[in-house]
């Protein structure tokens, strides 16, 4: 037996009303949204502008559906361009005062490449020919080349140490696609490179060094089987260098989905976000369970290739042939991998 | 009966003169332009038919051209026994980073290593007139160092699979091929050490 709960009349009623007091009804929707919104679409800025807090923040970017509407909110905390105080006028005097001295520091070198100068003309040119070739298959980027040569041309010219490295690129490209603002993406490059990677790209190679061998210790001890089936006999495990200098970004065919590998990975290694800021070892930890779980993924892949070659063509082939792989499955294996870490530390 | 053999090769050179190209152009027979660069290395094979019964097939590892990655260089050249150094015929300094590779090759591997020497960027001769580097010249300094020298186009494939070929070929007559079968070694045989002071890394996170 059916029980009707509303008559066929009072429906009736009910549905010619909804069509009269259309705006109503959107303003009794727009009222309880704001009242259980915060469980679908958290609001993350106070109405002055300043961050309600990190913590919330940091739900926002763990959320997948939320965070990539919400990037253009969130990068600039994540990446230390706005602090947590900051309020809307705040952040305006901010940006106008970047703008003053972004133009100032692109001027000099912009001055010293007129002159011909040598140096400045031959780092240039090498950057010139490796920004028209980063991410050129996204159409966002085709017209951004003058935009991307000026702020890598910036850093370089004034970072003499690591100064200007091959992948570097790589990572100004999803930074700019976000800011779209050549002054505050130039800040917050120089951010990331700081308070993060720049010891990657240094010359004497010690951090990456550091960062592959933690990368076979910890791999070994999850996954012995694969490990066992990619060791190389090097002592140095180079078939992940590529993977570990740019955190992953050559790994993932899409750029939404290098996207979010990248703010999830900033995310568990930069301050004030990360748990651990101090033990510089330990920045590396979600990177290198990306990388495993990428392993992992391939695992059918890996388990089938009959010899050293077959492996050296998997690890050492272009990028451009990742389509088959679950972003979402890898990051979600990331992530466990990640919080069981945390909690075997407490 | 064919005899197959196979053997390393090393493709060096200054950044972006066109050394994936050229690997992409001699193993799959295409082009990419502005291919994005190579960091770390990349690895590629490809089979020649060398001659009526003899059959190579030649293990590629493609390199990444900046300075500040040439301390990686040494493990993808040692125990290569043939190597491909470029430079861009557009590009006057990159021929002179062409020699230092060429020198540190036969320091480290010897007279017995095969090398070729490809000026890359041919096409831009013709098209666009914005040759830098002069072909006499280059032919004579590769008769002094015993190099196959070759312009290339990986663009529109000009001597690109002939200077692969060449290089073959010698490598064939030099070495015969049942020893061309026999493995390789480990890669990389050795690991470079890293110029920095090694005290600051804990030994916690070496390789147990």
């Amino acid at each position: 037996m059916t029980i009707e709960l509303v008559s066929q009349r009072e429906y009736q009623m009910f549905n010619s009303v909804d069509r009269h007091h259309g705006h109503i009804w959107q303003n009794i929707k727009n009222l309880l949204k704001s009242c259980f919104g915060a469980q679908t679409d958290e609001c993350l800025l106070n109405e002055d502008g300043s961050l309600i807090d990190t913590n919330r923040l940091r739900r926002t970017i763990s959320n997948e559906q939320q965070s990539h509407k919400k990037r253009h909110i969130t990068w600039p905390y994540l990446l230390n361009i706005y602090s947590p105080s900051m309020t809307n006028s705040d952040k305006r005097i901010y940006r106008n005062r970047a703008k003053i001295r972004y133009n100032k520091l692109k001027r000099a070198w912009q001055e010293r490449v007129s002159q011909g100068d040598s140096f400045y003309v031959k780092l240039a040119d090498t950057i010139l020919k490796d920004v028209r070739r980063t991410d050129r298959h996204i159409k966002f980027f085709k017209k951004k080349k003058q935009q991307l040569f000026n702020i890598m041309m910036t850093y370089s010219v004034y970072h003499p140490s690591p100064g200007y490295s091959q992948g570097m690129t790589d990572m100004l490209t999803p930074i700019f696609y976000v800011f779209m603002s050549e002054c505050l993406s130039y800040f917050a490059f120089c951010s990331l490179m700081t308070r993060y990677m720049s010891l990657l790209f240094d010359r004497d190679q010690t951090e990456i060094y550091r960062r592959i061998r933690l990368f076979n210790s910890i791999f070994r001890s999850i996954d012995n089987e694969l490990w066992n089936k990619i060791d190389f006999h090097e002592e140095d495990n180079f078939y992940i260098y590529r993977w570990l200098l740019l955190d992953c970004k050559r790994e993932f065919s899409q750029f939404d989905h290098v996207l979010r590998v990248l703010e999830l990975v900033w995310i568990n290694a930069m301050s004030p976000f990360a748990d651990s800021q101090s033990k510089p070892n330990t920045r590396s930890l979600f990177t290198i369970f990306v990388c495993i779980s990428i392993l992992q993924e391939d695992r059918r892949i890996i388990l089938s290739c009959s010899n050293e070659e077959d492996l050296y063509k998997y690890f050492f082939s272009s990028s451009s042939s990742r389509s088959h792989r679950s972003t979402k499955r890898i990051l979600q294996r990331a992530q466990l991998y990640y919080s069981n870490y945390k909690a075997s530390q407490k | 009966m064919s005899r197959p053999g196979h053997f390393k090769m090393v493709l060096l050179g200054e950044s972006a003169v066109g050394k994936s190209s050229l690997a992409l152009r001699f193993a799959k027979g295409q082009y990419q332009d502005h291919a994005e660069s190579t960091i770390g290395a990349a690895f590629l094979t490809h089979t020649l038919q060398i001659d009526a019964d003899t059959t190579l097939k030649v293990e590629l590892w493609d390199t990444a051209g900046q300075e500040r990655y040439h301390s990686l260089a040494p493990m993808y050249y040692r125990g290569a026994q043939a190597a491909l150094v470029v430079y861009d015929i557009t590009n006057a300094d990159s021929l002179s980073q062409a020699k230092k590779w060429v020198k540190e090759l036969r320091t480290a591997n010897g007279i017995d290593m095969i090398i070729g020497l490809a000026g890359n960027k041919a096409d831009l001769a013709t098209t666009v007139n914005k040759r830098k580097v002069d072909a006499r010249e280059v032919a004579e300094y590769a008769d002094d160092n015993q190099l196959i020298f070759m312009e290339t186009s990986a663009k529109r494939g000009d001597n690109v699979s002939e200077i692969f070929m060449n290089v073959a070929r010698q490598v064939a007559m030099k070495q015969p091929t049942n020893t061309l079968n026999k493995p390789q070694g480990a890669f990389p045989p050795t690991k470079p050490k890293p110029k920095g002071n090694s005290s600051c890394c804990s030994s916690s996170d070496s390789k147990s």
